[in-house]
């Protein structure tokens, strides 16, 4: 049979997690918080221009540079086995 | 800056001890503290002033331990009891502490309301009043709520035991 803790009981018990949770902080704590005052911290504008930026940069990547790219590489491919033969020539010992 | 340093240096203990007592555990605890001074000075251009500081700063924390109580607590009361009082502890003392930590392991099964607002009057020290106005609920609601807490606690402390 379970007996319920007395109010007195349980105000004495509440003091005493009250005590045992007293404790300080770790030391470096406060060191941490203060230092991460000092840091500069990015603002909505910011982010939201850096947002900007990736997708600008993205997007001259995906309609310009890759595709002219491609053309070049397309046109000029030939280029890539002469040279290499050529070099290879160059190369070898006579 | 300076305002934000006094925030800090005046309520980084007391933030602490809310977040411990909420959580039960001193490493999310530390991690709690820290989310909840990037949260207020980050808000502090837009604190007028309505509350007092601290009643501002425990909401935070309330709000964000809220946020966090999904993922389980690991039962840590015994570090921080020694860091309170590094003596050795006597046999008397190691039962006082086993108790408080059952009792405080309780008080994380409460009902959220209930949980928290033990935690503010009771563990924290706060009024009735100021608890109330951290909560954001009237006087008379808390005052229900630390009496059902307190039944509930009496009750299932008797049932553990």
């Amino acid at each position: 049979m379970s007996r319920q803790a007395s109010d007195d009981e349980l105000d004495v018990l509440l003091a005493r997690v009250r005590r045992a949770t007293a404790g300080d902080a770790p030391p470096a704590l406060r060191t941490v918080l203060r230092v991460g005052l000092a840091e500069p911290r990015t603002s909505g504008v910011t982010r939201a221009l850096s947002l900007a930026t990736l997708s600008v940069f993205a997007l001259i990547l995906g309609a310009f540079v890759a595709p002219l790219f491609a053309v070049t590489l397309a046109t000029v491919w030939w280029i890539l086995p002469i040279a290499g033969a050529a070099w290879i020539v160059v190369r070898a010992p006579s | 800056m300076a305002e934000a340093e006094r925030l800090v240096d005046e309520h980084y203990l007391e933030v602490y001890r809310l977040a411990l007592r909420l959580l039960r555990d001193r490493e999310r605890a530390i991690d709690l503290t820290q989310e909840v001074f990037y949260r207020a000075i980050r808000g502090l251009p837009r604190f007028r002033g309505e509350s007092t500081p601290r009643t501002w700063l425990y909401r935070i924390t309330l709000n964000e331990a809220r946020r966090r109580r999904r993922r389980p607590a690991t039962v840590r009361l015994e570090a921080a009891a020694t860091q309170a009082d590094p003596t050795a502890l006597t046999a008397e003392a190691a039962l006082g502490h086993l108790d408080a930590e059952r009792l405080h392991a309780l008080i994380t099964r409460l009902p959220l309301r209930e949980r928290e607002a033990i935690v503010l009057h009771y563990l924290q020290g706060l009024d009735v009043k100021e608890t109330a106005a951290t909560l954001g609920a009237p006087e008379n609601t808390v005052k229900t709520w630390l009496f059902r807490g307190r039944a509930r606690l009496r009750e299932q402390w008797g049932a553990e035991r």
